[in-house]
């Protein structure tokens, strides 16, 4: 770098050469003694390189355990030719590699592995949420049946439903800790209510008919528009028994006429 | 009895931690330190891992302010960057400050975005008039979004910049004396830039404003070579604070009294018990050099 190269240009040739490790280091830089300058400059390299795969690895551990440490390392490798964060911070960086696993071919026998991603995206969401109180079944008490069919449903800010064809709950909780990563897997498709009512993030599997109910509520329905969208699946839907299952789960933080659109958590489907 | 006022103490302008030994706080370590933190004075924890809206970092966070005195250490503001801050950024941590009341606030002389790429690093920057104005801009912004004074951190660097023509301590003191802001002395980075670049480590301490010093840090580093053969050290974080460093850390306390010191590890992190050690062997040096200092004050 000639001396009058401003601080933009110099911050620039230095991006770029992090960037591209097959650029040599930028003009205008000094080893020791004027010394040479590629092992000095390969620190900050590799510490950008390292820095994101290991953020990534501690978004997705299921993902990582399941490929391995290795295989998940290129997996991070490829996918920062992808996807870069645009900003120093990476809390909201990375949500993007479910979506670039399902493009990789090399990936092509392994069909689950995007949901069960999406399923760790919705879980460190839910992990980082606001926190609200939950309701307690005294709240659905004090409502007669008319309020109630009536009533929407305020879910928990970490509310988050993942639909699949596979079953991305049984194999995120088959590779937890203390758990048989062996053990056989009933291969269904799995729906999951993921949410953090206190300080643990819950995973709950849905069966069709709940999924449409929690669907519909957390779109701002009324429990009575849910329970018709549920009975489209299981014409036995119980609406009374599920709500309390929701409110035990800590799922619900309000029931009442809401404004529409105040319940109305995101949903992640593939 | 009159006495004469002393002049305020680091401490007392820029931040007030106590001068014991801290630990930067870890997740896996909560509840063994709930259980017992005998010798460890405060908690130190890196801004951006609580930029999140809830959830177990701030019930940990909260629970843990309660008990001890708190550093809030920022790693990505880039106040050493060419462009703008990002105000999102600033805001958020910020909120933070204000949610926590911590007992003292630090960033680094170094940037980690350019041109909508983030880098989970601390990149250096060519040290020049143009640099100096623009990184106490960046200070003076700071600190109105945050109402207190920053701590600003010296780099540890592993190569110079030809267009580089203020000596690092030169840069440091006159930011400081502009914006106002404290220091954060961080002995091991000048460890390894003084390893790094050939110059004496205590050189270094000797031109540093001392007066303005409200922490320090002690950490491990990554020894390796350059291609000449050179010793060239890392910055790394993911071992127990090297002898050298804590040598120079003695020299240090020595001649500026006790002062909070962090003991920073980020990678290989071991059991509470042997950070708690580290920061314990801090402390008995802080109180060696407090029992000193009055010892020497009771002789006058």
């Amino acid at each position: 770098m000639p001396l009058e190269l401003t601080h933009a240009a110099t911050e620039a040739a230095l991006a770029a050469a992090i960037l591209d490790t097959a650029l040599t280091p930028p003009e205008g830089l000094l080893g020791r003694d004027g010394g040479p300058l590629v092992r000095r400059f390969a620190v900050h390299r590799a510490t950008t390189t390292f820095g994101l795969i290991g953020a990534l690895a501690t978004r997705y551990p299921v993902t990582e355990k399941l490929l391995g440490v290795e295989t998940f390392a290129d997996l991070a490798r490829a996918f920062l030719a992808h996807d870069r964060p645009t900003r120093s911070l990476l809390l909201d960086w990375g949500e993007a590699l479910p979506d670039f696993v399902e493009t990789l071919d090399d990936l092509a026998d392994w069909p689950f592995l995007a949901d069960v991603a999406r399923l760790e995206v919705a879980w460190t969401r839910a992990h980082h949420a606001a926190e609200a109180e939950p309701i307690g079944l005294d709240a659905l008490a004090r409502l007669t049946p008319e309020d109630l069919s009536d009533a929407r449903v305020a879910l928990h800010p970490s509310a988050e439903l993942v639909t699949s064809p596979h079953p991305v709950a049984s194999l995120w909780a088959s590779q937890q800790d203390g758990a048989d990563p062996d053990a056989e897997i009933d291969w269904t498709p799995e729906t999951v209510l993921v949410v953090r009512p206190h300080a643990d993030v819950l995973l709950h599997r849905l069966a069709p008919a709940a999924h449409a109910f929690v669907a519909a509520l957390a779109a701002g329905r009324d429990v009575t528009d849910a329970s018709l969208a549920a009975a489209e699946h299981d014409p036995d839907f119980d609406a009374g028994a599920h709500l309390v299952g929701l409110v035990r789960l800590g799922a619900v933080v309000a029931v009442d006429d809401l404004e529409p659109g105040l319940a109305a958590p995101s949903e992640t489907a593939p | 009895m009159t006495r004469l006022a002393s002049p305020r103490t680091a401490t007392e302008r820029f931040a007030t931690l106590p001068a014991i030994g801290g630990v930067g706080f870890k997740p896996q370590h909560f509840d063994d330190i709930l259980a017992d933190a005998r010798g460890v004075g405060f908690f130190e924890i890196h801004a951006e891992n609580y930029f999140g809206a809830g959830g177990p970092p701030h019930r940990r966070l909260a629970t843990l302010r309660e008990r001890f005195p708190l550093s809030i250490h920022g790693v990505g503001l880039s106040i050493g960057g060419a462009g703008p801050l990002d105000r999102d950024h600033l805001a958020r941590l910020a909120a933070l400050v204000k949610r926590y009341e911590p007992q003292s606030v630090s960033e680094h002389l170094a940037w980690s975005t350019h041109a909508g790429f983030g880098f989970p690093d601390l990149l250096p920057l060519p040290l020049t008039e143009e640099t100096l104005d623009r990184v106490v801009d960046h200070i003076d912004e700071t600190q109105d979004a945050l109402g207190r004074p920053l701590l600003l951190e010296n780099p540890s660097t592993y190569f110079r910049f030809v267009a580089s023509t203020i000596p690092e301590v030169e840069f440091i003191s006159r930011v400081a004396r502009r914006t106002g802001c404290g220091l954060l002395l961080d002995v091991a980075n000048v460890d390894v830039s003084a390893t790094n670049h050939g110059f004496d480590p205590m050189s270094y301490i000797d031109a540093f404003p001392l007066d303005r010093v409200a922490e320090i840090h002690l950490a491990g580093r990554f020894e390796t070579e350059d291609e000449a053969g050179h010793p060239l050290f890392v910055d790394a974080h993911g071992s127990p604070v090297a002898d050298p460093v804590w040598r120079l850390y003695e020299a240090v306390v020595d001649r500026i009294g006790p002062v909070a010191t962090l003991i920073e590890r980020d990678d290989d992190i071991p059991a509470w018990d042997v950070l708690a050690a580290e920061a314990g062997r801090a402390t008995t040096i802080l109180e060696a050099a407090r029992t000193g200092r009055e010892a020497h004050a009771d002789a006058a």
